[in-house]
């Protein structure tokens, strides 16, 4: 029989006997396993009996796989049995000398369960609410951001290049005389003052005319990534074939009737932009005050977190962006590389964010569970069409694919956010 | 002769095995110049059993080359056992 020792408030270790059938059941599981790739003569590959196998090899080389087997089984009964919330792998000692064939043995099993949660205070949570306001200012940014959206490059027939105008040139660097790899180009298209070039290089074709050619003179600066021109003092040949002007249009009526069907007038247009601000402001205030009161609950609960857990939330982050990774068709480490994370960072910033979400999902879990919130039929029903409307799928199919056990868990954590949140203490 | 030079070794194979299983036979292979008498009396010595029948038979001699070298495989002399019901031999641990 088996026993169950609490380590800590998320630690356990159990005691389970394995039964010399159990262990016999897990023999024959093993011999079965390997029986196909099993030469012996006199018999056909796969032919051969457990009984003669075990004359020629020794039963003891089926006890690694017969072991494992049995305290599988064994494990995943007295977990059962215990009513255990596992939440990792467990660690397993057991003393294989002792092994025998015809006897059981007894292992014991330290694994990390789910930590009770004290919760602390979580409702009547003060919570400062913010304004929803939208200001002047804010409309006219939206609005000329929608304006420079719509700005078209207009050639510029006369006059020189200016700053921010677009340069359409060909150009060639030399460096010491030698022409430099990468150092060419056509019909390059380049926004004067958007610093792709390097340092000088842009400013220097400020106030050339159409049609020009020019020797522009600049130095590669010292942190230039490819080595070999660090530094370099280099001479390009530049030939500037058009200029072109970005040109905004003017807010009018007219501009916004081309835009958009709906609306008529620039009036309409900044009422519009407001009501899209306002909502969206909303929709932040929305977030901040989920954040703040599952945050805050957080706070006040008393649990431990075991390390596990952590690291296993971890690794599904992980997982997933090596997912998006692979929409790039990269690897995790390039991927991390393009966006300039050291991979350090990335972990660690992983770990901390693994750490939180299972922190608010153990508080959230156990206040709903504390205040009985639970998913009705109905709602996960709702739930699984929206599922289904999401990815495009037939209700049935979804219903087959995602575990209803899972959906449930979904609707009531959100319920109990909904509740959270219903709670908070709002300050004016 | 003595029992133990008479009975060489069991034989174990796929076959033999099923013979020891449906039908409580097992097969040994034996000194070409014993009779099937001394057979009996061998196994009934050496594994204390009751031996009820012995079948004897010569593997075929198959034609072998070394090299220029040419002969035959050894022929070897196969007893196959009948035991009474109930008796049965540890080594083939059926």
């Amino acid at each position: 029989m088996s026993k169950l020792e609490k380590l800590s408030d998320s630690k356990v270790k159990l005691e389970v006997e394995v039964s010399p059938e159990s262990f016999e059941h897990g023999l024959d599981h093993a011999f079965n396993q390997i029986k196909d790739d099993v030469e012996i003569k006199g018999f056909r590959k796969g032919k051969v009996t457990r009984k003669v196998y075990e004359q020629h090899k020794g039963v003891e080389s089926l006890y690694n796989e017969a072991i494992n087997h049995a305290i599988q089984e064994a494990y995943a009964d007295a977990v059962q049995e215990y009513d255990v919330a596992v939440v990792a792998q467990p660690n397993i000692d057991l003393d294989v000398t002792k092994v025998e064939k015809g006897k059981g043995f007894t292992f014991t099993a330290e694994v990390a369960v789910k930590p009770d949660v004290q919760l602390g205070d979580y409702k009547g949570l003060k919570f400062e609410k913010q304004a929803v306001e939208v200001t002047e200012e804010e409309i006219d940014a939206e609005v000329d951001k929608l304006l420079q959206q719509n700005a078209e490059l207009v050639l510029k027939e006369e006059g020189t290049l200016e700053e921010s105008d677009t340069a359409i040139f060909d150009f060639e660097g030399f460096v010491d005389g030698e022409p430099f790899e990468g150092g060419k180009s056509e019909n390059y298209e380049l926004k004067i003052g958007s610093g792709q070039f390097i340092p000088g290089f842009e400013e220097k074709m400020i106030g050339m005319k159409e049609g020009e050619e020019k020797e522009i003179e600049v130095s590669f600066p010292e942190d230039y990534q490819a080595e070999n021109l660090k530094g370099k003092d280099a001479t390009f040949k530049v030939k500037l074939h058009e200029m072109k002007v970005k040109e905004v249009p003017e807010l009018s009526d007219e501009f916004v009737k081309e835009m958009d069907n709906d609306l008529e007038t620039v009036k309409e247009l900044k009422e519009d932009a407001k009501e899209r601000l306002t909502s969206q402001k909303e929709e932040e205030n929305k977030n901040a005050r989920v954040d703040f009161a599952v945050s805050e609950a957080t706070k006040n609960a008393t649990f431990e977190l075991p390390l596990e857990m952590i690291e296993q939330e971890q690794k599904r982050l992980m997982d997933n962006v090596r997912q998006q990774a692979k929409q790039y068709n990269l690897e995790l480490d390039q991927y991390l590389q393009f966006s300039g994370m050291k991979k350090e960072d990335f972990e660690s910033k992983l770990m901390d964010d693994a750490e939180k979400s299972v922190s608010y999902n153990l508080v959230v879990e156990q206040i709903g569970l504390e205040e009985g919130i639970d998913a009705t039929e109905e709602e996960i029903t709702a739930k699984y069409k929206e599922i289904a409307d999401q990815y495009n799928m037939e209700l049935e199919q979804v219903k087959q694919a995602v575990n209803p056990a899972a959906v449930a868990h979904e609707v009531k954590y959100r319920k109990t956010i909904d509740f959270l949140v219903d709670n908070l203490d709002l300050e004016a | 002769m003595l029992a133990s030079e008479i009975i060489k070794h069991p034989i174990i194979t796929e076959k033999s095995m099923l013979q020891v299983e449906e039908q409580n036979k097992y097969t040994f292979n034996v000194d070409k110049r014993a009779n099937k008498i001394e057979i009996k009396k061998a196994v009934e010595e050496l594994f204390d059993v009751k031996v009820v029948k012995v079948n004897k038979m010569r593997t075929a001699p198959k034609r072998k080359r070394v090299g220029q070298h040419e002969g035959f495989k050894p022929v070897i002399v196969k007893a196959i056992v009948q035991l009474a019901e109930g008796d049965n031999i540890e080594i083939f641990a059926a």
